[in-house]
This record gives C-alpha cells, structure tokens and sequence, in this order.
C-alpha cells in the first residue's frame, strides 16, 4: 500500500473530531478519508477550481487589453446572433 | 461566487464602435479587481467570438482574429475557459428546445452558457443579449 503524507494533520484531526460530534459516534479517520476521496470525484469541478483558480488580471494585462481596443468598421444587424447564425 | 463572460463582452472590448464597448471597459476593471470573483467562459463562446469578429469584418481583419484568440487561450487569458462536455449535449439541447420561443430563437451555445452556469454554480453572466433572463444574474 503506497504511503501517502499529509501536510494538514491537524485539519484531518478537526475534522474527524467535529464529525465525531456530530454523529454522536466514532467513525474512523480511514472511512472519513475514504468518503472525502469518493465525495470529491463527485465535485470535480470544484476541485478543478481548489488547484487551478482563474488567473488575476493584471493592471498590465488591463492596459493591454484596452490598447487592442480600435475604432474600426464592421457591418452589423445590431444582434449577435442575427450576424453570426443568419436571420432569425 | 463567479461570473460567466459571453461573446458580447469580448466583442465590445475590442471594438471602440461597439454601444457597450464603455461598458465592457468597466467590467474589464472590475474583473481585474475580483469584483465578481472566480471569471469563466466556453469554448463555444470562444467559438462564437471569432467568428463573430470574422462575419461582421467580413474576413478582412485577420489581426482582429489574433488579438481575439489571445482574450480567451495563453496564460494572460481573461478568464478561465470551461470545455462543454457532450454529454451535456442532450441537456443542452432539451433546454434550447424548451425556452425557444416564435420570433425569438436561442442559440445552443447560449443554452449552453445557462446550463454550464448552472452546473458550475456560476450566479452571474456579463451579456448584452436578453437570453438569460430568469436564468441568471445580469451584471
């Protein structure tokens, strides 16, 4: 069984402790571990967010951006989607 | 907390004629600012946004093409991009066939903006188009 090091010790101890509480009976820290495990693969996109949040905007990015805007000609219905699927 | 960026947005920061260009400009800096939190899009709303920049320039504006792509791909992107997965397809579908109204289609990539917000937990949409009403929070 492969060993896997948790830095947070103390936060798993909390944890196992307020649930413990909660339940009013003691369920053990590998169970606990085990359904944090389960519940997580059914919160993907959570946890896509924990590890990789939306980058900052800059103030540098900011000005960039704004410089890319131009005051250039194009041919509109005034609708989105009317220029891009037609007619509606 | 969140926010889901849609093409007009991107459309109108780039394009100083645009009527929401200021306004786009504003939420631009709010963004910057964490105002509204974690930032999002799609890909089909990448999608839409070159295409749109493409039809309404009539495909003679290829460096408008590139300053486009790099709002949305490269690690100074705007927002986070969400790829939409089919098998979200029929839900997608099932919800475009069910709020199409006569005279008032929506698209699917719009139906999927809805659907990718709900899933997401995405409160809150910048958009310049109506479709979103009772679905999401206009900003």
């Amino acid at each position: 069984m492969a060993v896997v090091k948790l830095k947070e010790k103390k936060e798993l101890d909390r944890l196992v402790a307020t649930l413990n509480l909660r339940l009013g009976k003691k369920v053990p820290q590998q169970d606990i571990l085990d359904a944090c495990i389960k519940l997580s693969t059914k919160h993907l996109d959570e946890l896509e967010d924990y590890f990789s949040p939306t980058p900052k905007i800059s103030k540098k990015r900011v000005k960039e951006i704004l410089e890319m805007a131009e005051d250039f000609e194009y041919t509109t219905t005034g609708d989105i989607d009317k220029d891009i699927y037609g007619e509606k | 907390m969140g926010i889901f960026l849609d093409t007009g947005f991107y459309f109108a920061l780039l394009a100083k004629k645009d009527i929401n260009h200021e306004r786009g400009v504003t939420f631009l800096n709010e963004l910057s600012e964490g105002v509204y939190g974690q930032i999002y899009t799609s890909d089909f709303v990448f999608d839409e946004s070159m295409t749109l920049i493409n039809v309404r320039t009539r495909g003679n504006r290829k460096d408008l093409l590139e300053r486009m792509k790099s709002l949305f791909l490269g690690e100074e992107s705007i927002a986070k991009m969400i790829t939409v997965d089919n098998q979200l397809f029929d839900e997608i579908a099932n919800l475009q066939i069910k709020i199409t109204k006569k005279d008032d289609p929506i698209s699917f990539t719009d139906s999927s903006n809805i659907i990718l917000c709900q899933k997401r937990k995405i409160p809150k949409i910048i958009s310049f188009d109506n479709h979103y009403k009772g679905f999401l929070i206009h900003v």
